[in-house]
């Protein structure tokens, strides 16, 4: 197998506007080695969130070619897709990632259950992630009763209760005030050193940006800049 | 696509959240903008709707069970004729152990003859339908001997001749005595011990040209079944005195049959019918003389049944309400279950099994609700029915099988009212709904 986690050429997503064709991406290419930390900065609109939904296989692209750990992920049924999702990509968004009838806790261990997992196995392994983003004494909690900060630590815990091949994150301190905000820039440097998953993160912070190793920038569907190459 | 080893199964977690999603309007994490109602109302309507299918039901069959019992305290099971038309059949005591043996589930036979006459009292005349009966037999193919107004008396006392009052005094000489429905003695004024005049409505070619038969006799008892049609329009005579009458010594109108499961008449008379059919008679079973009336009762609980139903079904489409406004207000959450990896059709399923359930707990509350209320008024005497149903609870005879039918009809209703909420949350686009763009 290859080592790289992500290999993308040539993606274009084009939206029709009546007349006009909308190019939120105009042929992107690039490779993400596994283990890597890259962030994607560009000004709004540039087609950021758009690539992440596409390399997550939440969303398709136009014309291109993609793979994640060896995987196409367009090629399946809805089934064969979810299933991917599910084992293979953790997202982590802006804001109201979790489920508010449920615990934090709960939430974590929801795509464990979606995979079909042992649920003491998975509550356990649950638990020691909570423990990990310092959320240990907040299990039963419900989202309501958690920050902001709070909020995208369970997050980030639930999108890596099926050790996937990647996790995408789409402005994840977009929300929050600076301290809140350096502490899950400090946390994703963290997990990407301790447990070596592959992390694409978008981000408006400059400062965050530039402490990861690698940084794309887009703009107008295009790459601009890559620190990496 | 390569790695996709097994397929997952999503089943816990579509257990999970359905039992989250459906309590969690109850428990103390209530969200303020979900109403507890959101659930309850859906529930409730078609609980309304099966209790009203319960009860109602049960004491429209208790009714018409009455009726029919009142019926057959008359009316005999089955009875023998001829084939066609209206004519009479040689008396024979053969014929009367070959139909007994003709099927196990007859009990007993009797022979009858009927007639139309006129019955005249001192004051005034009246129409009548007379039936000769068998005293010895009749007994056991008519069952109301508990309804005569006499008591002791029974069939085999229209044996006797007995001797008319005249104003309290007893006259010379006896005539065969008759029983009549209460209502129609009533309707002309006579009295227990009254001489009266049966008279034919066949003119006779006598030799006095056409005086109509007559033939006195005295009122023995009366009876009241409470099944009008009866009780105002029989009287009974022992079998000989009717022949005499008739001028049909050696002929039967028909012969009377009890069996063991009267509701089970029509299907045994079918087949009396053809093994009889040699013979040019055939079997005629009460639920053929009642026709209209069991008809009209039949129509009746249809007609009540599709209101019922119809109450139901309103209850569902408040379960497509209570799901439409779920999906819409729970699309972030979908699209954030399906960036998870929640398939598609397992969204559709949470919605259709949310549907199902709401339909389940309505279903089992209705059911009890009328259950418990059907107690009630069977054992409760009602101050509101104390004329029809003195001292007593109304009688209520409960239809599993209905029930099993309106409780099967109100979950495939509820699922069927979750189609389009199950849909919608299918429809859900991921990708729009958790960009800010799709507020
Ligand atoms: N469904 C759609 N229909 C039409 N245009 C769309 C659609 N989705 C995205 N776009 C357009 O595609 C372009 C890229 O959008 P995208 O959300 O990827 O930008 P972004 O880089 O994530 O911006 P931001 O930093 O504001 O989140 C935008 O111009 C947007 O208007
Ligand atoms: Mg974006």
């Amino acid at each position: 197998m290859s080592q790289n986690a992500v290999e993308i050429s040539d993606l274009q997503k084009i939206y029709p506007m009546g007349e006009l064709q909308l190019e939120a991406l105009a042929g992107v290419s690039f490779t993400v080695a596994a283990g890597e930390c890259l962030a994607i900065v560009g000004e709004s609109g540039s087609g950021k969130s758009t690539l992440l939904h596409i390399v997550g296989a939440l969303d398709s692209p136009t014309k291109g070619q993609v793979r994640v750990g060896g995987m196409n992920p367009f090629t399946g049924s809805d089934r064969e897709v979810s299933h991917f999702r599910n084992r293979h990509i953790g997202f982590v968004f802006q804001h109201n990632n979790l489920l508010p009838e449920f615990s934090a806790l709960e939430n974590v261990v929801m795509p464990g259950l979606i995979a079909g997992g042992e649920p003491e196995a998975t509550g356990k392994r649950a638990t020691a992630l909570l423990e990990r983003v310092g959320l240990g004494k907040r299990l039963g909690h419900f989202p309501g009763q958690l920050s902001g900060g709070e909020q995208q630590r369970v997050a980030i815990a639930r999108a890596l209760i099926n050790q996937p091949v990647l996790v995408l994150a789409d402005e994840p301190s977009g929300n929050l005030d600076s301290r809140n905000a350096a502490n899950i820039h400090q946390l994703f440097a963290e997990i990407n050193r301790e447990l070596k998953t592959t992390l694409l993160v978008v981000t408006h912070n400059q400062e965050f940006a530039h402490s990861l190793p690698r940084r794309i920038e887009m703009r107008d569907g295009r790459i601009i800049g890559d620190s990496g190459r | 696509m390569e790695g996709n080893h097994q397929p997952r199964s999503g089943s816990a977690a579509i257990w999970f959240l359905l039992k989250r999603y459906l309590l969690s309007s109850w428990g103390k994490r209530r969200r303020k903008t979900q109403s507890p109602l959101g659930v309850a109302l859906p529930v409730a309507g078609i609980a309304v709707g099966v209790c009203a299918f319960t009860v109602i039901l049960s004491v429209m069959g208790g009714f018409v069970q009455g009726l029919k019992k009142r019926i057959l305290v008359v009316e005999p099971h089955i009875e023998i004729v001829v084939r066609e038309g209206f004519g009479r059949i040689p008396a024979k005591t053969d014929l009367l152990k070959q139909i007994a043996g003709l099927s196990d589930q007859i009990l007993s036979v009797s022979p009858f003859i009927k007639t139309d006459v006129i019955l005249q009292s001192r004051k005034k005349p009246i129409t009548a339908l007379l039936w000769g009966i068998d005293t010895a037999t009749a007994d056991r193919t008519m069952g109301f001997k508990s309804y005569l107004s006499v008591a002791d008396a029974s069939l085999s006392d229209l044996e006797k001749d007995v001797r008319p009052e005249v104003n309290g005094k007893t006259a010379e000489g006896g005539f065969p005595s008759m029983i009549g429905g209460e209502t129609l003695l009533e309707a002309i004024d006579a009295e227990l011990g009254e001489r009266l005049t049966l008279v034919s409505t066949q003119p006779d070619e006598g030799l006095g040209g056409f005086v109509p038969a007559q033939q006195p006799v005295v009122v023995y008892s009366s009876f009241k079944t409470g099944s009008v049609t009866h009780d105002s329009k029989i009287i009974f005579t022992r079998m000989d005195v009717a022949q005499k009458f008739l001028d049909a010594e050696d002929e039967w109108s028909g012969i009377q049959v009890a069996l063991k499961e009267p509701l089970e008449a029509e299907t045994i008379a079918a087949d009396l019918s053809r093994k009889l059919a040699s013979e040019n008679l055939r079997a005629k079973a009460w639920t053929e003389s009642n026709k209209a009336l069991l008809k009209a009762l039949k129509l009746e609980r249809w007609g009540m049944s599709f209101v019922l139903y119809m109450v139901i079904l309103v209850g569902c489409f408040s379960i497509t309400i209570t799901l439409v406004l779920a999906v819409r207000r729970k699309a972030r959450e979908m699209a954030i279950l399906r960036s998870l990896g929640l398939r598609r059709t397992d969204l559709g399923l949470l919605y259709l099994f949310k549907g199902a359930s709401i339909g389940l707990l309505g279903v089992v509350s209705g059911l009890c609700a009328g259950l418990i209320i059907l107690q009630f008024v069977s054992h409760v005497p009602l101050p509101l029915l104390q004329d029809a149903y003195s001292g007593r609870g109304l009688p209520v005879l409960i239809s599993w099988r209905d029930l099993l039918m309106v409780s099967i009809g109100s979950l495939l209703l509820s699922v069927a009212a979750s189609v389009w909420p199950a849909i919608e949350v299918m429809r859900i686009d991921p990708v729009e709904t958790l960009s800010d763009r799709a507020v």
